[in-house]
């Protein structure tokens, strides 16, 4: 018998077959224990590369896995899934995303993994954008007279940590996983302006809620009774104007994402 | 045979297709002398091969599972051919792994959706493994490539694979086994990827500068660069990162005593990879060439 070719099919098996993620019999007669461990990370790399096709999607969410160390870990997790996913057939991008968004959240809600809700906040924001960036012009609010505008499509989101910061940290290569793990909730306005231009500006609590009510139809005076009705009489016309207004200049002045 | 040499140069310099490269091309016209695009990638979609236009094509292969027991099916080795000749590529370069194992009694335990290759049923790694180095192995390789070559009309050149998992059975280390390899078989040509070497003598305990002593670099018609990182206390192959500095050293080294005939940079797992540091990079491995 070729043990050799007993040794390589042994090998391919483990690292293709999703149940033997965590036991497999003959890898335990065959390898040492950290060989073992080593063949599993080598599992979640090949997993990783598979992945390259959505990399230009969520590169900063695949960039932050990268420098706080837990790439493979992650990976190696997904790795039953993924690969009974990929069984399936060639994975659409869309449904791949979708799918991988899923999966880290899961992976995220039932490990102790340092750093992962940076990485979730990280990979929200990018498909925030993604999506906003096909947002097609056909598709977007129509609005009635008067209704409130600030000439530009919005997109709300609320994140634990101060994203900006971890962004800006992870472009210079600097992010420091012990500083950026602060939680620091922030809310932030992803702004579709009508020439495409894709601009993004960080709003306090009240302005989110004011932009989160523009849809078309309500004026100001609709907006100040909303307030009301959730017991902020103190919002009155002028402070909402000022709002939009401080809005709308903030979108002016911040360049592109 | 044709002529090994790009571009009419005695070392060119390349790129790996990535998306980018089609727009690096008509604002560098003069940055690289060809590009190398792997053939599972046109198997897929050929409209990388258009996008190119007259720039010199080399092609890179990661379907013959060469150290493998599972040959290429038929109908792949058929298309491999027809892109060859659509490609026009001095040779074929392919690594020296496998990708593709069936178990001996030709039962495998397919439970559980494993992901198999189509046209065989064997377990498809999808992915490059560096092998089992034994004379078994060795031997295999030996007849498969003398193979490959003789059908396909051109050389296959051998790449080595970065070492994550030293496969039980091994006899020798891969330096070794390429050695006895070109020792066994003199027409032997290898592709040399300068990020492996390092890979395999980080995860070894090894001095890269003395695996490179050791390798038979007079073989060495190409050679890889790209970048690698380190996770989970392992270095790993990276094409979303720069290639260190150390391994423009060992290019260094490696050019003051052999000439290949082409170096490519491997910059090509992520399309919004920074194309200051694909000028740059390239610059600098002509600037080594050059000297060389």
């Amino acid at each position: 018998m070729d043990t050799s070719d007993i040794v390589q099919a042994e090998v391919a098996r483990f690292l293709t077959t999703p149940g033997l993620l965590n036991k497999s019999k003959e890898i335990d007669q065959l390898f040492e224990s950290d060989q073992i461990q080593e063949l599993r990370y080598f599992r979640g790399f090949i997993t990783k590369v598979m992945h390259n096709g959505i990399r230009k999607y969520i590169p900063q969410t695949m960039a932050a896995l990268n420098i706080l160390q837990i790439e493979l870990e992650f990976y190696l997790a997904v790795s039953p899934d993924y690969q009974r996913l990929r069984a399936q057939g060639p994975i659409p991008s869309e449904i791949h995303l979708r799918w991988y968004e899923n999966a880290l959240n899961e992976w995220v809600s039932n490990e102790i993994v340092e750093g992962g809700t940076l990485i979730q906040d990280i990979l929200a924001h990018e498909l925030v954008q993604h999506h906003a960036r096909q947002i097609n012009r056909s598709a977007k609010t129509h609005y009635e007279k008067n209704a409130v505008s600030i000439g530009a499509e919005v997109v709300l989101r609320r994140y634990s940590h101060d994203l900006q910061t971890a962004l800006r940290d992870l472009k210079s290569g600097t992010l420091d996983p012990a500083r950026t793990l602060l939680k620091n909730p922030m809310n932030l306005a992803y702004c579709l302006k009508t020439n495409g231009i894709h601009v993004l500006i960080e709003v306090d609590a009240l302005t989110a809620r004011a932009l989160s009510l523009i849809d078309g139809k309500r004026t100001i005076s609709d907006m100040v009774s909303c307030f009301a009705t959730h017991g902020l009489q103190d919002v009155d016309k002028e402070m909402l104007s000022n709002i939009f207004a401080r809005v709308v200049s903030q979108i002016s002045q911040n360049s592109e994402v | 045979m044709q002529s090994l040499h790009i571009a009419d140069r005695e070392t060119a310099v390349g790129l790996a297709y990535c998306d980018y490269i089609p727009e690096l091309l008509t604002s560098d016209s003069d940055l690289i002398d060809y590009v190398e695009i792997p053939f599972e990638m046109l198997l897929k979609n050929e409209s990388a091969l258009e996008s190119v236009g007259d720039t010199p094509v080399v092609l890179h292969c990661a379907s013959l599972s060469i150290a493998g027991n599972i040959p290429i099916a038929d109908n792949l080795r058929s298309r491999l051919g027809d892109i060859i000749a659509q490609t026009k590529t001095p040779w074929l370069g392919e690594h020296l792994a496998f990708v593709r194992a069936q178990e001996p009694t030709n039962e495998p335990s397919m439970a559980d959706a494993v992901i198999v290759d189509p046209c065989t049923g064997a377990y498809n790694v999808g992915y490059t493994v560096s092998p089992q180095y034994s004379t078994a192995i060795l031997d295999r390789v030996l007849d498969t490539i003398s193979k490959a070559e003789d059908h396909f009309g051109l050389p296959v050149l051998l790449e080595n694979g970065p070492l994550y998992v030293s496969l039980p059975g091994s006899t020798m280390s891969q330096v070794q086994f390429i050695s006895e390899l070109c020792n066994r078989r003199p027409e032997t040509q290898l592709l040399l990827d300068l990020s492996h070497l390092e890979i395999t003598a980080q995860n070894s305990g090894k001095n890269v500068f003395s695996l490179l002593a050791d390798f038979p670099i007079k073989a060495v018609v190409e050679v890889h660069l790209s970048g690698h990182s380190i996770q989970s206390n392992m270095h790993w192959d990276d094409h979303a990162q720069r290639a260190p500095k150390i391994l423009f050293d060992l290019l260094e080294v490696l050019m003051k005593q052999v000439s290949p005939y082409a170096v490519t940079l491997e910059y090509n797992w992520d399309s919004g990879f920074p194309l200051t540091g694909v000028r740059e990079d390239v610059a600098r491995v002509r600037g080594i060439v050059d000297q060389g």
